[in-house]
């Protein structure tokens, strides 16, 4: 409690300080009056000393000096930018970007791989991976028999939690919603330690037979947005995928699950036995007994006192005793024994699936270091204007020592200022941090894959862009105070100040050099990333891209049955030939750059060779629709139907592989599963599945007339095609059109998104266009920093040297010769940043040659063209200094001062 | 502990008082610094030992009157207690053996 009160009559102090200065007057003045009665005056006031140094004192009693001290640094440092506003602006601009842009990808490398996960004692979870012992290869799906085997057997987890995503179709009133959610083992959110804020979680019961309890926990978010928070929700039912479900849990807000890597948000749970009900591809499956289809991902709370490593190897043993399981990817691969052991790791670094970790920190640390650098730029053009002003203020500073101030006085003061600046460039920052993390949102999977990204500011990063802005502070702040430092009263107060700066002037050079070595760096980088993005467009074989429009149909989720999906699709593609607008109609199974890919094995007729090749289910005139040119022989056309001889165009890759020196056309191969001989008819020029590295493999077309029916396996394909139009004109104007004519056939089709194939191949490379434009904007704008900067310099020492071009020129030198040598100057400055800048950028870009398509890291063309625009960069800043100190009239400079 | 002590003696007094009273029971040995002085009681009105109020001195000027509050009496105690146990021990060291 005693500490309670001082603080109250602290706090008293602070506000009635005027009081209580007034108080003390009058009390000391009382004491001299009475010393004066009885001593004398002037004695008296001997002993006493000085009255406002003991003032002081005593009121330093208060604890309230230093504040005072900072609150008049603050008004004094407020002033002196007021003053100066163009210096102050620039400032507060340039760190408001470098800060900004740190702030924002640190707000990224925060959620995805700082963050810890918000359970009690979340770094006891770990999460079970597995991994190849021959190969880089790391996985953690997991069958449902593999879940219950490791659940039943592991001594190390006080409980392991499986999880598994999912989408599916909620009813609410008379319209439904598709929704994220998750199938979870019963245990899901007790070994989380998470509870329902209302109701419960689930039963060890309801995970025990497939398809029998069908109950969900709904997420907060769903339960406020969709059912307006109504608390009599829990025990009622709502429909999923037209099946009745009992509510009975609301998770708390904000719980997102254990992962990162979803399209969306989870939005349900439901146990993991109600799985065939909520995925409408896992309708047959037999889930306690099918060993082969992988979709869980497991998570174990680890008992007290267990460590990761003793849990690995306890969970590694088990996978030994598995591969005399029935399934046979633990014992047998395709290419030989998969040797697997498990691999634990912290449930905390595995919010994205841990073979894409790697790519993630790749990506962010290059995003990292990029805004590390533009923050060094802008660093070192504030440190250098700032002893500009340094130098400037010598003549107010010497007044000020010479006035009794103490040096640490003055150091606190210039400090102060520095913070000031650099706060107030890091509140603009934020505005900065705010508008690039969205933009960074915007791009489509910037990952590489989906990741839930969001844009936005919370404590954590508050607190790093406030301690970065402060280190900004100091860092800028503490280099020109050597300046003040060693300032001599008498000769700062003497000489002109316009004469006595050339020790600053020296560190302002090495800043420019500093500033153009690392803008340099930025621009190889842009540079790099452009290239990239132009060669990886440049692997789309697609002809204008922008004029074919690209729907998915879904017909698996409406169950069509095989005949219906032929007459639909025949249907669908006839009509949509009628409309205006429209040049050309096809279904393909898999889109160019889609992703994914579907192979099958095959051999030659006579046996002589056997392969895994891609290959692809497409109508007639996919390749005309997408402008894929025919090499030889010729394309697919109507004649290819049910029922007529077996055909399948190859790409060039398969004819050279299979034929080598022989024409392909009319040769055949078969299908090892289902057996099925198809003659080739022609050769296409190879395009590309998955994405623009991906390499290309052999490639077999089928038509789709011939594809019905065959097998469950290409009958899944076909019940998953997407639809390519092109159009003459504006596709756009198509969509409502193209819309109607699929709901004519069946009202219930959930036409997914349309979109050109041009927007579609763009947001597959996210990655590649998010580098090369966040790039190419900073490198821009290091390269204006630095032209500001070497400006500054140049106009500041043909300012400074003023005196001595006017001699120089009164003794005849020609004012050509003077505009040579201030350029020559800059020219000296930004070649010796550009040396070193080779170096580092050399070094740097080694590390993002992972990142790079189609260009090496050490390209030659990109540095020499780099050089060259710093180099016209940094003349172009130096020609108006030039100008200047080529016309100094030299009688006018002879006089000066 | 000599201002607590002074003003459990002489009751409120303002600081000249009690500069003045300690001087003339040490019969001027300890010389009170005013420099020392103003401070201390800054200090002690933080602690909340002392408390303050305007008053009238005994010529009829205005002055502040400073008097012991319940902490500043616990204080004291502890303080006095303290004072002895050192010069108690200071005492043992001299005494000729």
């Amino acid at each position: 409690m005693d500490w309670l009160g001082e603080l109250w009559r602290r706090l008293l102090f602070a506000l009635r300080r005027r009081q209580f200065d007034r108080d003390l007057e009058e009390e000391m003045r009382f004491h001299l009056e009475m010393q004066a009665a009885e001593s004398g005056a002037a004695l008296a006031r001997r002993k006493f000393g000085n009255v406002a140094l003991l003032q002081e004192d005593s009121r330093e009693a208060w604890g309230w000096v230093a504040t005072d001290r900072l609150v008049q640094d603050i008004r004094y440092a407020a002033r002196a930018l007021r003053k100066s506003p163009g210096f102050a602006g620039v400032v507060i601009l340039t760190l408001a970007l470098g800060i900004g842009v740190n702030t924002a990808i640190f707000s990224f490398v925060d959620r995805l791989l700082l963050r810890p996960l918000p359970f009690p004692e979340s770094n006891r979870l770990a999460s079970l991976n597995f991994r190849s012992t021959r190969s880089a290869y790391v996985w953690d799906d997991l069958s449902y028999p593999d879940y219950g085997y490791f659940r039943d057997h592991n001594n190390v987890f006080s409980g392991l939690a499986a999880y598994g995503g999912v989408d599916a179709n909620i009813r609410f009133g008379n319209q439904t919603e598709k929704v994220s959610g998750e199938v979870v083992s019963a245990n899901y959110f007790g070994v989380l330690e998470v509870s329902p804020v209302f109701g419960r979680s689930f039963r060890a019961e309801e995970d025990a037979v497939p398809g029998r309890d069908p109950v969900v926990v709904l997420s907060h978010n769903l339960w406020r947005r969709r059912l307006g928070g109504d608390l009599g929700i829990v025990g009622r039912r709502i429909a999923i995928n037209d099946v009745n479900f009992t509510v009975v849990g609301i998770a708390p807000p904000g719980f997102e699950g254990l992962r990162l890597d979803r399209k969306e948000r989870p939005e349900f749970w439901v146990p993991a036995m109600m799985y065939p009900v909520v995925c409408w591809f896992a309708e047959a499956d037999d889930l306690q007994h099918n060993w082969g289809n992988h979709w869980l991902s497991a998570t174990g709370r680890l008992k007290p006192g267990v460590t990761l490593a003793q849990a690995e190897a306890n969970l590694s043993g088990l996978t030994e005793q598995l591969k005399a399981s029935p399934w046979r990817i633990w014992n047998d691969a395709a290419d030989g024994p998969l040797q697997s052991t498990a691999l634990l790791v912290p449930a905390n670094q595995a919010r994205v699936a841990l073979g894409s970790r790697r790519g993630v920190v790749t990506f962010l640390g290059m995003l990292l270091a990029v805004v590390g650098l533009v923050l060094l730029i802008a660093c070192a053009n504030v440190a250098s204007l700032t002893l500009a002003r340094a130098v400037k203020r010598r003549k107010e500073i010497g007044v000020r020592l010479a006035l009794g101030a103490g040096r640490g006085r003055i150091l606190q003061q210039l400090i102060t200022e520095s913070l000031l600046l650099s706060l107030m460039g890091g509140a603009a920052g934020l505005v900065v941090a705010l508008f690039t993390s969205q933009a960074l949102v915007g791009y489509q999977r910037p990952f590489r894959m989906e990741l839930l990204l969001e844009a936005g500011l919370d404590g954590r990063i508050l607190a790093f862009g406030l301690a970065l802005s402060i280190l900004t502070g100091l860092l800028f702040g503490i280099i020109p105070l050597r300046q003040a430092f060693q300032l001599e009263v008498m000769p700062a107060l003497k000489t002109d100040s316009l004469r006595s700066g050339a020790r600053g002037f020296g560190m302002r050079n090495a800043f420019v050099v500093a500033q153009v070595a690392l803008s340099l760096v930025l621009l190889v980088g842009a540079s790099l990333f452009v290239r990239t993005l132009r060669n990886a467009k440049a692997t789309d074989v697609t002809l204008d891209a922008s004029r074919v429009l690209l729907i998915d149909l879904n017909l698996a989720e409406r169950k069509y049955e095989n005949a219906r999906v032929q007459l639909f699709y025949a249907s669908l593609v006839d009509r949509l030939r009628t409309l205006p607008g429209v040049e050309r109609v096809a279904l393909v199974a898999r889109v160019p750059m889609g992703g994914g890919k579907n192979s099958l094995d095959i051999e030659s007729r006579a046996g002589s060779w056997k392969a895994n090749a891609d290959f692809n289910i497409v109508s007639d005139e996919y390749f005309q629709t997408i402008g894929l040119p025919l090499v030889r022989g010729r394309v697919l056309n109507r004649g290819d139907r049910r029922g007529a001889t077996g055909v399948a165009v190859i790409n060039e890759v398969m004819a050279r592989r299979f034929w080598p020196s022989e024409d392909p056309i009319g040769k055949q191969f078969q299908f090892l599963k289902p057996p099925r001989l198809v003659e080739v008819v022609g050769v296409i020029r190879d395009g590309r599945f998955i994405d623009y590295r991906d390499t290309v493999r052999p490639c077999f077309y089928i038509p789709l007339a011939q594809a019905y029916g065959a097998d469950p396996f290409i009958s899944s394909v076909v019940n998953r095609m997407n639809l390519e139009v092109r159009t003459v004109g504006n596709p756009v104007r198509l969509a409502t059109g193209i819309r109607k004519e699929i709901h004519a056939l069946d009202e219930d089709l959930p036409a997914g998104q349309m979109q050109t194939l041009e927007s579609y191949r763009d947001a597959g490379l996210g990655q590649e266009r998010l580098s090369a434009t966040l790039l190419s904007g900073l490198a821009v704008l290091a390269a204006l920093i630095v032209a500001i900067g070497l400006y500054g310099v140049l106009a500041f020492a043909v300012a400074q040297r003023t005196r001595e071009i006017g001699i120089c020129m009164a003794l005849g030198a020609p004012s050509r010769q003077v505009l040579r040598r201030v350029l020559l100057d800059a020219l000296a400055l930004v070649g010796a940043g550009i040396a070193i800048g080779f170096i580092a950028a050399l070094l740097l870009a080694r590390l993002i040659s992972s990142l790079l398509y189609g260009v090496s890291s050490t390209d030659p063309i990109t540095y020499a063209g780099v050089a060259g625009i710093l180099i016209v960069v940094g003349e172009l800043a130096a020609l108006l200094p030039a100008l200047r100190a080529s016309r100094v009239d030299p009688v006018l400079a002879l006089r000066y001062e | 502990m000599l201002i607590l002590k002074s003003l459990t003696r002489l009751g409120p007094m303002h600081g000249y008082g009690i500069a003045q009273h300690i001087q003339q029971l040490s019969e001027a040995v300890l010389q009170v610094e005013e420099g020392s002085l103003y401070p201390a009681l800054q200090r002690m009105l933080i602690k909340g030992w002392i408390a303050a109020e305007w008053g009238q001195s005994a010529n009829n000027r205005r002055a502040r009157y400073y008097r012991l509050t319940p902490a500043g009496k616990k204080q004291l105690g502890v303080e006095l207690s303290e004072f002895e146990k050192v010069v108690r021990a200071i005492t043992r060291v001299i005494q000729p053996a």
